[in-house]
């Protein structure tokens, strides 16, 4: 039996659209391709705008990973202005972009991941039970604790940037 | 949590079918910086402590509805007390003056006087105000007085 090949279109419990294709080879995965394809035009909306509307327009891309787009977006400023940028404005940079990732782990696994293992076509599993109890949505005991702290990393980032998400912190040279 | 409890018969909505207890205020309300907006005593740059940031880099505070000020964002804080100017990102004409070149972090203004006025003011009122207010202006209203 040859190479099978398997698309997941879209993929699902992600942030935005993602598909997936897969080899295969006698149940084994020897090949892997991730595809990001939706388009979102934001370069299109930005056309003829001010130039530090990038600031304002670009972190709401996404409601969980705007810092990402706000320091793209405060990078190509500093970039296409030659502006230095000092020292203690990267680190701001940085920690804002540091506690968005920690935040995204928890709500990522205990929001969207871990609810699925709780599906029923996963009750002939040994750990079903135990996954129920952990991880099924608003009862599981894991479940609110995860969901609380993943909003406590983003606290850090509201000290920097006033907010999050949707914060314009990064700006211009600093 | 008012649909969990059993209590959103409790919740009053406004005209754009928003809960009214977040938008009945301003971004204002509860700004740390309303002591520099009443002597007009203005913030020059980003992240300043000093100063209120309606006269210079365009903050919508005075004429946007929301409960920023009021219930800190994630617990902590709120555009206008970290030096970020308010956007007006709650209202429905957002974003103002469609992102223009030259209408970001910059008040609009005509002949020295902001464009956008506090809601409700007049202009004629608000010219009164202003010079009594910059006439009363106390020397430390100029002075970053807050401690690091």
């Amino acid at each position: 039996m040859g190479i099978q090949t398997l698309d997941i279109s879209p993929l699902g419990r992600v942030e935005g659209d993602l598909d997936v294709r897969v080899d295969i080879d006698d149940g084994q995965v020897v090949n892997a391709w991730t595809h990001a394809e939706l388009f979102r035009g934001f370069e299109v909306i930005l056309k003829g705008k001010d130039p530090q509307a990038g600031l304002i327009v670009t972190p709401r891309v996404c409601g969980i990973c705007g810092a990402s787009h706000l320091t793209s977006a405060a990078w190509a400023l500093d970039t296409a202005w030659k502006t230095e940028v000092p020292r203690n404005a990267i680190l701001a940079r940085n920690i804002g972009q540091i506690v968005e990732t920690i935040q995204s782990i928890p709500r990522y696994f205990y929001g969207l991941f871990a609810i699925d293992l709780t599906n029923k076509k996963y009750q002939h599993s040994h750990f079903y039970q135990e996954a129920c109890r952990r991880f099924a949505a608003f009862t599981g005991k894991s479940y609110e604790i995860g969901v609380t702290v993943s909003s406590k990393p983003v606290e850090i980032y509201a000290l920097f940037g006033g907010q999050w998400p949707h914060s314009s912190y990064m700006v211009i040279i600093g | 949590m008012a649909i969990a409890t059993g209590r959103i018969g409790d919740i009053v909505l406004d005209d754009l079918h928003r809960p009214q207890t977040f938008f009945n205020t301003f971004t204002q309300t509860g700004c740390t910086r309303n002591i520099h907006f009443a002597y007009k005593a203005s913030t020059t740059e980003f992240g300043q402590r000093k100063g209120c940031l309606f006269y210079d880099i365009g903050c919508r505070g005075p004429m946007t509805h929301s409960s920023c000020n009021r219930i800190l964002w994630n617990r902590v804080s709120s555009k206008t007390r970290a030096g970020v100017p308010c956007l007006g990102c709650t209202e429905p004409e957002f974003p103002f003056y469609d992102l223009k070149p030259g209408t970001v972090f910059k008040t609009k203004t005509v002949m020295g006087v902001p464009k956008d006025l506090p809601t409700g003011v007049n202009t004629k009122d608000y010219a009164v105000l202003t010079m009594a207010a910059k006439d009363s202006m106390p020397a430390w209203a100029e002075e970053d007085f807050f401690t690091v």
